[in-house]
């Protein structure tokens, strides 16, 4: 028998066919909601492409004021507040500064603009509120227009943006409409790789928007209809991602949210890991925090119910499978060789064979290969469609490391942010 | 431009085309990985055939050669007649699946 190994083999092997693998199943879970979403997203766009760059003309100049919370931002609320006197819109009546007890120069910085123009008022909470929901809540208190906008303290609305936004509310059940956000500054290798991925996230979140799917209206530039805004109780200050959170209450309550990707918005990221880092964090614990607020709403009809919602949670089950199986297939591949190498070398036999070159992969391994060159076409024609000045700055490098190394860091993201998510729960 | 509703009304069709292409994919997947790991295990079949074939011809050739050797009878007439035996084999083999493949 010991002659013959391969007749013993053959037995097992067949065994094993027979009896299909958990791992291969979990690939495969894994390959067919990958491949669903890719197909999803391509479709969408086929169908709408000659509409991303599309926006309504208004049939009148509605009332805006804009709210901007700022927090120690005294390097860049100058330029912010510069930006916004110099938008084109004419509805836009004031522009409320609310600084949230800085300890910085900040507020003294508002008040010179509040004093050299008119429409710029300058406010203070009370006391630190600790989060830009406290200090957007509090400057909404001082609006009185038909429609709100809010915009980060280190952004930069261009000139058209919101004039080009606000056609969007002459359909009634618009609730609130985002822009494109882009990155400012791309000095930095993580700044320069988040350039790249908030283009992603605003090709994405368009086709997200021709479903009527919009998950957030994020800080950098965001409007709201006020009557919508205050019937539903302005934003929640006990959510880490406020803006998140709120775009999920409109869509629960029927709302539509719309985007306008040719109001363009500039705004500072992260220029250093740690800092990227923390913002990751934040943003995946206020999203878990949606999460688990909204989780009845699961499966339920309206597109929150049946697709938001589900579609968040795939993306944290692909996420955390994808590093399972990862760290799975890494540590088994570790403890095999280490054996084998161990036992090569006491047998005085071949310590390296073709085996381990695997020269005939198996057929997932073909379906994980088409899925990559899918999803790097996907990303490619995100670039292509959200083009900026700065598009032929980016170089091969940067996008290789964006897509072999950047993006394999939000599976990491994920399980920290979720231990985390788990720990404070207690105390929440 | 589209209407909001119709956009969506559209669009949302792509939940099921979306579906009904991943399902189709699949079922090529299934088809192609099947035959592609068939053709794989056909090969692992040959290849097992052959090693077994050269071993147990090994083995005879050994098993002769101590045979003869304990015996003190060992001739290269003997040596050389099986040798063209073996030659002959598989001369007549390879001409049998060489009708085969011309078949």
């Amino acid at each position: 028998m010991a002659c013959f190994p391969h007749k013993f083999g053959n037995k097992i092997n067949y065994k094993k066919q027979k009896m299909p693998e958990i791992l291969t199943i979990i690939y495969l879970f894994y390959s067919f909601l990958g491949f669903y979403f890719l197909f999803l997203y391509s479709l969408v766009y086929v169908k709408n492409k000659r509409e991303i760059f599309s926006y309504p003309e208004s049939s009148k100049d509605y009332s805006l004021s804009i709210v901007v919370p700022c927090y120690n931002e005294e390097k860049s609320i100058g330029e912010t507040i510069e930006a916004l006197l110099n938008l084109d819109y004419r509805g836009l009546k004031k522009i409320i500064v609310v600084d949230d007890c800085s300890t910085d120069n900040s507020f003294s910085v508002i008040k010179k603009y509040s004093q050299k123009y008119h429409n710029v008022i300058a406010l203070k909470t009370p006391k630190n509120t600790g989060k830009a929901a406290g200090s957007k809540n509090f400057g909404a208190k001082f609006v009185d227009t038909e429609l709100i906008g809010f915009v980060d303290a280190d952004s930069y609305p261009q000139q058209d943006s919101v004039s080009k936004m606000i056609g969007f509310f002459d359909k009634k059940d618009v609730a609130a409409v985002t822009a494109c956000i882009l990155v400012k500054k791309k000095k930095t290798l993580i700044e320069k790789l988040q350039s790249i991925e908030y283009r992603i996230i605003v090709f994405s979140r368009k086709i997200l928007g021709f479903l009527g799917a919009i998950y957030v209206t994020p800080g950098p530039l965001a409007i709201y209809r006020k009557s919508s805004f205050d019937k539903i109780g302005g934003f929640d200050e006990k959510n880490l991602t406020e803006d998140i959170e709120i775009t999920w209450r409109l869509l629960s309550k029927n709302y539509q949210v719309e985007m306008c990707v040719p109001a363009k918005t500039y705004t500072t990221a992260p220029d250093k890991i740690k800092k990227w880092y923390n913002q990751r964090i934040r943003w995946n614990l206020g999203g878990l925090q949606t999460i688990s607020k909204y989780r009845k709403f699961f499966t339920k009809k309206g597109i929150l119910g049946s697709f938001v919602l589900p579609f968040f949670l795939f993306t944290w089950v692909l996420g955390l499978l994808g590093i399972g199986i990862l760290i799975y297939r890494g540590v088994k591949k570790i403890i095999v060789n280490y054996l084998i190498t161990k036992y090569s070398i006491e047998a005085q036999t071949a310590i390296l064979t073709l085996k381990d070159i695997n020269l005939t992969p198996n057929i997932l391994f073909f379906f994980g290969a088409l899925f990559l060159i899918l999803n790097l076409s996907y990303m490619l024609l995100a670039l292509f469609c959200i083009k900026e000045k700065e598009f032929k700055n980016i170089n091969l490098f940067t996008l290789s490391v964006y897509s072999l190394f950047y993006v394999l860091t939000y599976p990491f993201i994920l399980i920290t942010s979720l231990t985390r998510f788990i720990k404070n729960k207690k105390t929440w | 431009m589209k209407t909001p509703e119709e956009r969506y009304k559209n669009s949302r069709k792509s939940f099921w085309q979306a579906f009904i292409m991943t399902i189709f994919v699949f079922i090529i997947g299934i088809f192609l990985g099947i035959t592609y790991e068939g053709n794989n295990l056909n090969k692992m079949n040959d290849y097992y055939v052959q090693s077994e074939i050269f071993l147990l011809d090994t083995l005879a050739l050994s098993k002769i050669t101590d045979t003869e050797l304990n015996n003190n009878s060992i001739k290269c007439e003997l040596l050389i007649d099986a040798n063209i035996e073996f030659a002959d084999r598989i001369y007549v083999e390879a001409r049998s699946l060489e009708r085969y493949e011309e078949a």
